[in-house]
């Protein structure tokens, strides 16, 4: 018995004896099934944030205030007597039917069967009741305005992925040139853009960022060159580094001798050397710029609201969390499930495509 | 000798780089106070009431508007390194005053997220390298994944709903009276050094790997080295030198992490200022809080500079 127990485990142990479940396994380990596919759906519902939105994200129904996700109890929130605006009404915080039991009310299916109801019985009693009420038409809830909270996470992808690709455009393109000119010339220009980047890496960037808000105001395109201005710099770093060795290869010398200009050479014959790190280092890049525009937006000096962005949106839920935490909860998932998709696809390529950046970080 | 000398290049270099982030601090608040626009707009809207043409031009007298830009950048820094800073537009105080008044508290509470950090990440990292593909392993890698992808004005938030809301546990806002009332610490050093105590882990855990596969490390083992000597002596020193070079890059997390946290947890320090500056729309503070930052920001990058070649003999003095 013990023999054939080992064998077993030898056997699991090289491998040799697969089961369905260990392969589904080993395939989600070995290829980023999730954060592709997490991205792929970033992607999908910034495009089609029009049509899969159920709501408009940004019409604001009082009545909608708070209302709490769909798998949350609907609770009674404050019942007084009567409807003077003087009385305070008395706090209940209970769910429909011991709200009602406890105000008198004989809770049945017609009168606990939607909000209108509820608060219809209620009134007949006598009383004013707010109630809390979820339903599947607001399936995560609504915000602190009334707005529907599913409708402004979908359209705030978009809003997230607009703002990255345009600045990571513009990092990319300044970032890779420099990188390029001053790994292929060398000497003082290459110091002076080095320096450049370390005093710019020097710099604390949120605050520098802040100024420029207070001082341009804050829009889009403010928002855009800042993020653009701040994805440049390992970009340099990088492809100067892979620059300065290919400079030296044999097919570069021989572009030469045929009479490339040197703005061939570097786009035509360089710049393809480069690619594998340039694609490892923008996606990683990608996840510190949605987290630092959702840093922005929190602190109100990033997207201009009401236009839905996820780091806002935390914040507008902020002075809510005693009775409401969705409000800032979900739009925190989902910057956390993109930068941590983002980071998990970044590390893969790296290892991928060009192992030696593992030092990097 | 020659050590000697390669080293004072060294030092001189760095503090000419660090000088050079300075000025370029100035330049780029100074740019932007003179791009966003006439500054006296920052006093009073174009066709707003109480203002007559002979104040506004006196007003821009007053500045020094009249003058070449040059001019003015120079007048400017003078009286930024003469301690004459302008007064806040909110409450026309002299900013320096408010900030001096501001920065205890961040201090205070940025050192112990600091030391939280280490604490936590450093010991983990070594952990989760020792013991590598072990159920310790896996935690760190997940906490330390955790920790770079979420983000920190949420995570802070979330400590609140749990410990202080839904527990009841620890006290939010401010930082409490005394001069350390470390109930008031835990949530905000904890939002704070998250990060950080993160990246120590991942750092630690990666160069301790590559010194424990070392031929220094399997020499010692084979001579019979005793395994805590080894982990410690022989492979812990040596992996602790890369962490300390990316300090500058826990230092930037802190102020960006620090502006966050002192927003959620109303604590009155710099970064708070940060934030009301916003609200209220006050340039000169936050032109103000920049450049102590950057100041503080260079300062502690160059002692960092400084630690790391007094450790490592190896260091290219570049």
């Amino acid at each position: 018995m013990a023999q054939v127990q080992i064998s077993e485990d030898l056997l699991r142990q090289i491998g040799a004896e697969k089961n369905s479940l260990g392969e589904i396994w080993g395939f989600i380990r070995r290829w980023p099934i999730i954060p592709l596919f997490l991205l792929a759906l970033l992607i999908f519902t910034g495009i089609f944030a029009d049509v899969l939105a159920p709501h408009d994200p940004l019409i604001a129904r009082p009545d909608n205030r708070n209302i709490p996700p769909v798998w949350e109890t609907s609770i009674v929130l404050n019942v007084k007597l009567g409807d003077d605006p003087l009385v305070f009404p008395d706090p209940v915080d209970k769910p429909i039917e011991e709200a009602m039991l406890l105000y008198n009310i004989t809770p049945t299916l017609e009168n606990t069967a939607n909000q209108e109801a509820v608060e219809a019985a209620f009134k007949e009693a006598g009383y004013l009741a707010k109630v809390k009420w979820s339903s599947w038409d607001h399936i995560l809830g609504g915000d602190n305005i009334g707005r529907d909270l599913l409708s402004r996470i979908i359209h705030g992808a978009r809003v997230s992925l607009v703002v990255v690709t345009v600045a990571l455009i513009f990092g990319l393109l300044i970032g890779v040139s420099m990188g390029l000119v001053a790994g292929y010339f060398g000497g003082l220009i290459d110091e002076v853009i080095m320096r450049v980047t370390d005093i710019w890496l020097g710099l604390p960037f949120i605050l520098v960022a802040i100024v420029a808000v207070i001082a341009f105001g804050q829009t889009f395109t403010i928002l855009i060159i800042l993020l653009g201005i701040l994805s440049w710099t390992p970009f340099v770093r990088n492809v100067r580094g892979e620059v300065l060795s290919l400079k030296t290869r044999d097919y570069v010398s021989l572009a030469k001798v045929a009479g490339c200009s040197t703005f061939r050479i570097l786009v035509w014959h360089i710049l393809p050397g480069t690619i594998n790190t340039i694609i490892v280092i923008a996606t990683l890049r990608v996840g510190q710029l949605i987290l630092t525009e959702a840093i922005l937006s929190f602190l109100g000096a990033g997207i201009p609201p009401p236009t839905p962005a996820w780091g806002a949106m935390v914040n507008d839920g902020r002075p809510y969390i005693n009775d409401a935490w969705w409000i800032s909860f979900f739009p925190g998932v989902a910057i956390f499930l993109v930068v941590m998709s983002l980071n998990f696809l970044g590390d893969w390529l790296r290892d991928r495509l060009d192992p030696r950046l593992r030092q990097l970080n | 000798m020659e050590g000697a000398l390669r080293m004072i290049t060294f030092l001189v270099r760095r503090i000419i780089f660090a000088c050079f982030a300075m000025i370029g601090a100035t330049f780029i608040t100074f740019g932007l106070s003179r791009a966003a626009g006439d500054p006296r707009y920052l006093y009073a809207q174009e066709g707003g009431y109480g203002i007559t043409p002979e104040r506004w031009d006196a007003l821009g007298v007053e500045m020094g508007l009249d003058k070449p830009v040059v001019w003015q950048y120079a007048v400017w820094l003078g009286n930024i390194l003469k301690g004459n800073w302008q007064d806040s537009l909110l409450d026309r105080k002299d900013v320096f005053g408010k900030i001096v008044d501001r920065l205890p508290p961040t201090l205070k509470f940025a050192l112990a997220s600091y030391i939280f950090a280490g604490v936590l990440g450093i010991p983990l990292g070594v952990l989760s390298a020792v013991s590598r593909g072990s159920l310790w392993d896996y935690l760190g890698r997940g906490f330390a994944l955790f920790g770079q992808a979420l983000p920190v004005f949420w995570v802070g938030i979330m400590l609140i709903l749990v410990f202080s809301v839904k527990l009841r546990w620890f006290p939010t806002g401010t930082l409490g009276d005394g001069f350390f009332d470390w109930k008031y610490y835990v949530l905000p050093t904890v939002t704070l050094g998250w990060i950080a105590a993160a990246t120590y882990l991942r750092l630690v855990r990666s160069s301790m790997l590559e010194i424990l596969d070392s031929e220094f490390i399997k020499l010692a083992r084979a001579k019979g080295v005793s395994y805590n000597t080894l982990i410690w002596k022989h492979g812990f020193r040596n992996a602790l030198i890369a962490p300390l070079t990316f300090s500058s890059l826990l230092l930037t997390g802190f102020i960006t992490g620090a502006v966050v946290t002192e927003t959620i947890f109303s604590i009155p320090g710099l970064g708070r200022l940060a934030f009301e500056a916003i609200t209220n729309n006050d340039f000169p503070i936050m032109v103000g809080v920049v450049l102590v930052w950057t100041a503080l920001y260079v300062t502690m990058n160059f002692f960092t500079d400084m630690i790391y070649a007094l450790v490592d003999p190896r260091i290219r003095y570049t």
